[in-house]
């Protein structure tokens, strides 16, 4: 009952905290990353400031260094003082450490004759070196728009002998008329701009580290729950291909039990136990019949012919399944061998007992019944160990053979059990049963009960056989189950006394 | 079948409801073997309790078994049908019925 529920909650809960923990996975990386974004969002703006006010500061630094520069420029280059010229533009660097070097190039006429000096910081020394300019600086836009403009910043550019981002400040160098001859220009290295950008990414995978790592964590978490539900699948088919396995020989042991019963047609073909038995079949007729529930039930019913009386008995093992086809067919083999010498009822019961309690560690035990019916006298003796009360039936008359109770067999050791006497007439039939009749339920869990035997006998005009007897109590409790599932075995023995035949009276 | 378990001091009370039969025995088997420790008196309440097989006579047999030996069982509110089978059965003179 509780284990199965306790199987479905468990797994509901399992499912409840792994969605929680995937939903909170999912919230703590929402937030993570809405944070992460935020704050990275912040820092940039905040470094973009930064940028923006530092690439102010150095412009400013170059251009008025430039433009301070110029008129001494102008004035040395007019008197064509190159040397002092250069020295001043030396000057210029050393003094700004912001720049890299300064350019220095003529206005190239028509001769197209170059005149470019570039004055630069050497970066492993730190002096203050210069140099002719090589390549044809015409080309860049620098020069060309140093000429034109009055100030001129360029597009950051990517400088092929510093291999970094620059940018230059071009200022025209004029004559007395006013005209552009040269240009200077400040060389601006863009490094902070690239550590920035090198940087920004280095915090981005810092952000992303916690972030990736719950995901991985939510990805283990699916993992593990997949796992499970594989792994739990894979049992569920071994437990159910175990349960068909048990099923299959469930059905073996309901085959074998079924064998162990006593064909009640070997009553009138071939009993020759002893003495008499030749004629059995002119004193009694037998019927037996056993309707087993699904699982293997435990109970028997036994009987054959010794020194003219006849030996029968009927069992109810207490439970079902292997344990109980177990002590059932202990208990057949125990009776044959028990009634093969002993005759009276009870001490048949008493020696059976004793066997079933010897270590009996599980609590199992039977009810029995046992009969011993004299062929040519029809008197009765039985004795029964916690079983029900059989009929006997006579024509239209039916009463139940009274008895002391006793307990089953296999449960208190030394319990003594009474022989009682009784006497059959011709015609007389006995009915012994388990309680798979008496206890057959119908779908409003109504029990057939003691009270539907008697009618539905007595709706009968009569009973000449035991097998109408079996079969009409066999239809009366399928007509009232109606349907509903066999809890029990349904066992039944009928015996019908023929009476004294006549060749046996004298005997 | 429903077992309420209610224990008190030493006192361990089992109110069964339904049947106890083939089916539900095992139910009682587990409540009730290896799980006396300590129990001076067990009580089953058969108040709501319809009907005894003999699955369920084995689990009340077992019980009574261990108690026997470390104090008292006892059996209360059996309805007539039930008291049949015990006197039936011969479980009457075993078992103490209130």
């Amino acid at each position: 009952m509780n284990s199965s529920r306790h199987a479905k909650i468990r797994s509901i809960a399992v499912l409840i905290v792994a969605a929680l923990i995937l939903q909170v996975t999912m919230a703590v990386q929402y937030f993570s990353t809405r944070n992460a974004i935020t704050s990275e969002i912040m820092e940039m703006a905040q470094r973009d400031v930064s940028t923006i006010n530092r690439v102010a500061e150095v412009k400013k630094i170059a251009e008025s260094a430039l433009i301070q520069a110029a008129p001494e420029v102008e004035r040395l280059f007019a008197l064509g003082e190159r040397d002092s010229l250069y020295r001043v533009l030396q000057q210029i660097v050393k003094d700004h450490p912001e720049l890299v070097g300064i350019d220095f190039a003529c206005r190239v006429g028509s001769d197209g004759k170059r005149d470019g000096y570039f004055t630069f910081r050497n970066e492993e020394t730190g002096g203050i070196e210069d140099t002719i300019i090589g390549f044809d600086y015409t080309e860049r836009s620098w020069y060309r728009e140093g000429l034109k403009q009055n100030g001129f910043w360029t597009e950051p550019y990517m400088s092929h002998y510093y291999v970094i981002l620059m940018s230059t400040y071009a200022y025209p160098v004029r004559n007395a008329k006013g005209e552009a001859v040269a240009v200077l220009g400040a060389d601006v290295p863009m490094h902070e701009l690239s550590a920035m950008t090198v940087q920004l990414y280095e915090n981005m995978n810092h952000s992303l580290l916690p972030v990736l790592g719950l995901q991985l964590l939510g990805l283990l978490l699916l993992g593990f729950i997949m796992y499970r539900s594989i792994h739990s699948v894979r049992k569920l088919n071994e437990v159910s291909a175990e349960k068909e396995l048990i099923n299959k020989e469930l059905d073996i042991a309901n085959r074998i039990q079924a064998a162990m019963l006593p064909a009640t047609t070997l009553i009138t073909d071939s009993i020759d136990v002893a003495g008499s038995s030749q004629d059995a079949k002119d004193h009694i007729d037998i019927a037996g019949s056993q309707v087993p529930a699904k699982q293997v039930g435990g109970d028997f019913y036994d009987f054959f012919v010794r020194d003219g009386k006849l030996f029968f008995d009927i069992g109810d093992v207490c439970g079902k399944g292997i344990p109980a086809a177990l002590v059932m067919s202990m208990t057949q083999a125990v009776f044959r061998s028990v009634a093969a010498k002993e005759s009276s009822p009870g001490r048949i019961l008493q020696d059976m007992n004793a066997v079933a309690c010897r270590g009996n560690t599980t609590g199992m035990f039977t009810t029995l019944f046992v009969g011993v019916l004299d062929l040519a006298t029809g008197t009765l003796q039985y004795s029964s160990a916690g079983h029900d009360k059989p009929y006997v039936i006579s024509g239209k008359e039916m009463r139940q053979l009274e008895f002391t109770p006793g307990l089953p067999i296999g449960i208190v050791e030394n319990q003594a059990y009474q022989d009682q006497e009784t006497r059959v007439v011709s015609g007389d039939m006995l009915m012994l049963y388990t309680d798979g009749l008496t206890e057959a339920m119908n779908a409003d869990k109504e029990l057939f009960g003691q009270k539907r035997i008697a009618e539905a006998i007595k709706a009968q005009d009569s009973i000449v056989s035991p097998k109408q007897l079996l079969d009409t109590l066999s239809q009366a409790v399928t007509d009232f189950v109606c349907g509903a599932e066999q809890s029990d075995d349904l066992t039944m023995l009928a015996i019908l006394y023929k009476g004294p035949a006549a060749g046996l009276a004298g005997k | 079948m429903q077992i309420t378990k209610t224990t008190e001091n030493d006192k361990l009370t089992l109110a069964l409801e339904g049947r106890l039969d083939t089916l539900t025995a095992p139910l009682l088997e587990a409540e009730v073997v290896g799980k006396l420790d300590g129990v001076k008196t067990l009580v089953f309440d058969f108040q709501n309790l319809a009907y005894v097989s003999s699955a369920g006579l084995r689990i009340l047999f077992m019980a009574q078994k261990v108690m026997s030996k470390q104090g008292q069982m006892i059996l209360r509110n059996v309805n007539s049908d039930i008291n049949d089978i015990f006197r039936v059965t011969g479980f009457s003179n075993i078992l103490t019925i209130e």
